[in-house]
């Protein structure tokens, strides 16, 4: 029976390469709008699982199913319409003569009506400040450019799921904050966003998702970020350094034991609870 | 999956990764000499089954000297290639059937031959090439007096190749899920998707070349004309071994073909007219 309930469901999956690297037993579920944060080192498994949602793997055993479809059995021009899936380089992708061509490629080889895809690529150009480059040829555009070029032609033919391989990669400290500005604008637009990185940092940026951490090709941890900074041991072991805020948080939830610390990760709030709290931790610092 | 199991063959073919086996383990010169007493081989035999037991050979030092998974990944890239050899000696010989200058075991025989020749030409190759660090390359074709100045971007770009076919896969898979049908379509559609694939790995190597020639400039590369190495592999036991087996192999195979060593008449008299 297949379920239309779950934007992605793992069933048990097993998925091997030839290196000798593993996926085991995996199985999560992602719901429709959810927002879903895969952390780990490099070669935790991130990038396969994303291959695996996208059905450019197969799993071994087991199931995954995307909107509803066993990836086993669907082929990948049907999944192509549920899915936009942004590579860490988005250079990979680039192979038209100009930038609308670009954004319109994906809608033109899954044969959508012309009238819609036009009206969306200009919505979409528009939206990621690309309407005055729409002639351009996408090998001129700037790192930032491509990068929401890359965005612009995995969403105008109306996916259901957006995944995106290290985002950040290569992307100065302007270049993150635009592309997070546009992230969280993807989001709220209620798409399914699912996201490989080792950048823990960006995830604190995203709110508080769904962070599921892998390491070695097994899930060692999935909940929520605010509850993953409390688990020092996964943390260490996976090499995921937390942001300073958030070891200054652990070290007054330390002195504390006050769990509202982590309620929202950010500066603002934190600076709030000091202030809220400082005849308390005073006391406790002794000072 | 045609096209992802040839990438990753051809990747195979190229990526030396060092493994605790034989082939790994043996000098760089052992391995051409492999490689060129193939040649000859293939040059000088001319029956069914001298060309078949070299065939043979090579493929059990293969077998035994590499990992079985990656052995069998680079014969089935190469198999995709003998098929299309085959084919073009079918081509060839089939006028000659009309003349009745071969008959159908004949062509069965040429083409056979033709396809174990092409095999065993690309396995060395490829045993060569995917057993031997670059470095070693450049070693032994700088003691046969190229200068160091053409070897070093030789080297590099025989690291390139594997370098090259991760960016094609990652191309490929791209494309796939952005509706991109490679194996579907009229000749001029499959052109088309072929060129989506080629046009962001043309661009990328362009990119990937201009940085590289722009370091090799900048750490002065063919400023000195004699170099030094930091290590320099031996000549073992192992290769001897090695490699006079081939020699003799090579060797008796030959004498047999040319039927000075009487064993080919002996497999004739046995009935087995179709070697």
């Amino acid at each position: 029976m297949v379920s239309r309930e779950n934007a992605i469901e793992f069933k048990n999956v097993f998925f091997n390469y030839s290196s000798g690297f593993k996926i085991e037993d995996m199985s999560f579920k992602i719901g429709y709008g959810e927002v879903v944060v895969f952390l780990g080192a490099n070669g935790s498994g991130k990038t396969t699982v994303l291959k695996l949602i996208a059905g450019l793997l197969k799993p071994v055993k087991g199931r995954v199913f995307v909107a509803g479809y066993d990836t086993l059995e669907t082929p990948l021009s049907i999944l192509a319409r549920f899915i936009g899936y942004i590579p860490q380089s988005p250079w990979y992708m680039f192979s038209q003569e100009t930038v609308y061509k670009e954004i319109t490629f994906t809608s033109r080889n899954l044969g959508l009506p012309e009238d819609f895809y036009k009206r969306q690529a200009l919505y979409i150009a528009s939206w990621l400040g690309l309407v005055d480059k729409m002639d351009r040829t996408p090998f001129s555009l700037s790192e930032g450019e491509a990068r929401r070029l890359a965005i612009a032609s995995a969403v105008t033919h109306n996916p259901k799921i957006i995944l995106l391989d290290e985002p950040t990669s290569a992307l100065d400290y302007i270049g993150r904050k635009k592309f997070l500005e546009i992230l969280n604008d993807l989001i709220d637009r209620g798409y399914t966003v699912v996201i490989a990185t080792h950048d823990i940092d960006f995830t604190v940026k995203l709110g508080s998702p769904r962070v599921i951490v892998l390491n070695n090709g097994r899930i060692v941890f999935d909940g929520r970020t605010s509850d993953l900074y409390r688990e020092q041991a996964i943390l260490e072991d996976n090499n995921l350094i937390p942001p300073q805020i958030t070891r200054l948080m652990n070290i007054i939830y330390s002195l504390s034991n006050d769990e509202s610390i982590y309620c929202e990760l950010s500066i603002e709030n934190l600076i709030e609870y000091i202030v809220f709290n400082k005849k308390f931790l005073r006391e406790k610092i002794g000072c | 999956m045609l096209i992802k199991g040839f990438i990753s063959g051809i990747r195979e073919a190229f990526i030396c990764r060092f493994e605790e086996r034989l082939l790994y383990r043996l000098n760089s010169l052992t391995k051409i000499t492999i490689f060129l007493l193939t040649v000859i081989a293939t040059i000088l035999l001319s029956k069914t089954y001298t060309i078949l037991v070299y065939t043979i050979a090579l493929v059990t030092l293969g077998f035994t000297g590499m990992e079985t998974s990656r052995f069998k990944r680079i014969s089935l890239s190469i198999l995709l290639f003998v098929v299309i050899i085959m084919s073009f000696s079918i081509i060839y010989l089939v006028p000659r059937l009309s003349t009745g200058e071969l008959d159908y075991i004949d062509l069965l025989k040429q083409v056979f031959v033709n396809g174990c020749k092409f095999y065993c030409i690309a396995l060395s190759f490829s045993i060569y090439f995917s057993t031997t660090k670059p470095q070693s390359i450049s070693c032994l074709l700088e003691k046969i007096g190229l200068p160091y100045k053409f070897l070093y971007p030789l080297t590099l770009s025989i690291r390139y190749l594997g370098v090259v076919m991760n960016d094609f896969e990652n191309i490929y898979d791209v494309q796939r899920i952005r509706g991109l049908r490679v194996d579907s379509g009229g000749f001029f559609n499959r052109i088309r998707s072929f060129l989506s694939l080629f046009i962001p790995l043309i661009v990328l190597s362009i990119d990937r070349l201009n940085d590289m020639v722009l370091a090799l400039e900048n750490r002065g590369l063919g400023l000195y004309k004699k170099r030094t190495y930091f290590y320099r592999e031996g000549f073992g036991f192992k290769d001897i071994v090695v490699a006079a087996v081939f020699s003799i192999l090579v060797v008796a195979l030959y004498l047999i073909d040319q039927a000075v060593l009487p064993i080919g008449c002996f497999i004739n008299l046995k009935g087995l007219s179709l070697l």
